[in-house]
């Protein structure tokens, strides 16, 4: 198998649309997370969620033309893939070759598109009301289809959908395609658009989203904590560039980490209830894959922590049994950030990279108290400035979806 | 806000253009760069900025910025008459 690097990263989220601006919003604890006031129009327990903002210089930059065909979703891939191309130094034609390839994901696709289309529908009775756009904008592929279309992508182009795994699984197929040959160079990761009002409506009712809070919204997240009550809704995007090692040697770039484990399974249990059986096995497989690739010990890992009560609890126990006496730090970015859903994954990856290329490991934030169901690991509470050599990022979804990556530094 | 404003505001809204290029003779295709999606989209604007029906058969016959404007004055004229 081949060694796969990853050499350009970009980044929307609710805590900063550019590296720099991330970077700083997990050293300082700056929340992503507001309170929005059509949640409560709309009489939602939970009125918290996290929201990209000032995105609109970036999205200029992308052109009106590519713009036409892309709803939130795909402009949020297309921003964070102009600053990881920026960071690769990856031009254009570059990318027009079958050997390289577009795998970016998520959940729901240009969902708010769907709302519209419908409302408009019913509205006028009358189909011309809703113009063509909306086929490409709402398909999940729409962030894949239109980055490939963009930039003349003639490789593999497709999405992969794995709910709140999505951005882990995208990379880590992206991977898996490098490590065979059958890319050399891939733009991978994922993207979402604000759900709430649709989705969220969904975990609401599940009293899966916190309702205590709503007047703090910064502490509405709670990972690992006593206090916790449920997620936050967020969005945006995480893209990594991914090469083959050589490939990127060839080109002059010097890579930054290396993707060394990416460890994948299902529960096969319930579509909302974890077993954590997928987790265990998917942490398992990457580690024995990182070990492979003599990575011995795993420094830090990013959780997926969601700050609801059941898999919390979950998380902290499997973590427990995986790594024993070899306990990495552990942390989630969620508190700060909500959870960015399908996004989520390819975020965190962006995150945890950033902690292993500055060697600091961002806390949980609003980790006050840990919770009796979520002690016995090495939670971090504090921003902590430590040499990073290898980092995992996990997440785990709905259906039962679990999926590991580990990175070591180059 | 006149029709003619709306119109030109609609037009820089969805086609790549800039304000000075918009002038009543100016033709879609050849003048404006417009594509087959952007006519689609420029005429489902026009229904929903407007609150009119476009006849697809009159949509079919509009070349220039002027005639786009007319197309338009003559729905609202119809819409008011049906009213």
């Amino acid at each position: 198998m081949r060694r796969v690097v990853v050499t350009g990263m970009g980044i929307v989220s609710s805590i900063g649309n550019s590296q720099v601006e991330v970077l700083g919003a997990l050293r300082e604890g700056r929340s992503g997370l507001e309170f929005v006031p059509e949640m409560r129009e709309l009489n939602f327990r939970c009125q918290v969620a996290g929201r990209v903002k000032g995105l609109e210089p970036k999205i200029a930059a992308v052109g009106k033309r590519t713009l036409q065909t892309m709803s939130d979703a795909a402009r949020y891939a297309a921003a964070a893939t102009l600053e990881a191309m920026e960071e690769a130094k990856l031009e254009r034609q570059m990318l027009q070759s079958d050997k390289a390839g577009v795998v970016v994901g998520g959940s729901f696709g240009g969902i708010n598109e769907v709302t519209k289309a419908e409302q408009l529908l019913r509205q006028h009775r009358s189909p011309s009301r809703l113009g063509i756009t909306g086929t490409v904008k709402i398909m999940r592929s729409t962030a894949a289809g239109n980055l490939a279309a963009w930039l003349g992508v003639q490789g593999r182009a497709y999405a992969i959908c794995s709910s709140s795994c999505s951005g882990t699984d995208n990379i880590g197929h992206a991977y898996e395609l490098i490590a065979r040959g059958v890319l050399d160079l891939c733009i991978c990761g994922a993207a979402e658009e604000s759900c709430w009002k649709q989705i969220g409506a969904f975990f609401d009712n599940w009293r899966g989203m916190p309702f205590s809070w709503n007047d703090r919204p910064a502490k509405a997240c709670r990972p690992y904590d006593r206090d916790r009550e449920g997620t936050v809704f967020s969005e945006g995007a995480g893209i990594l560039i991914l090469e083959e090692r050589e490939h990127a040697r060839r080109r002059g770039v010097v890579p930054y980490a290396e993707i060394v484990g990416y460890g994948v399974a299902n529960d096969g249990w319930h579509m909302f209830e974890p077993s954590g059986e997928g987790l265990s096995e998917c942490l398992r497989q990457a580690l024995v894959q990182a070990r492979a690739h003599g990575v011995e010990r795993i420094d830090y890992v990013n959780s997926h922590g969601t700050g609801t009560k059941l898999h919390d609890a979950l998380e902290a126990r499997v973590i427990k049994e995986v790594f024993g006496p070899l306990a990495p730090f552990v942390s989630s970015t969620k508190g700060l950030t909500g959870h960015g859903m399908g996004a989520a994954g390819a975020q965190e990856a962006v995150f945890t990279l950033l902690m292993l290329r500055h060697d600091f490991i961002a806390p949980t934030t609003n980790l006050e108290h840990i919770a009796s169901d979520c002690e016995g690991i090495a939670h971090v509470q504090q921003v902590m400035e430590r040499p990073l050599a290898s980092v995992a990022s996990f997440n785990a979804g709905l259906g039962g979806t679990n999926a590991c990556l580990v990175f070591r530094k180059l | 806000m006149s029709v003619d404003t709306k119109v030109k505001d609609i037009l820089l809204e969805i086609l790549d253009i800039k304000e000075e290029d918009i002038v009543p003779t100016a033709t879609f295709i050849d003048d404006l760069g417009a594509t087959s999606i952007d006519l689609v989209e420029i005429f489902t604007a026009f229904e929903n900025t407007f609150n009119v029906r476009i006849d697809s058969q009159a949509g079919g016959k509009v070349k220039t910025v002027q005639d786009a404007i007319d197309l338009v004055q003559a729905a609202l004229t119809q819409k008011g008459a049906a009213s």
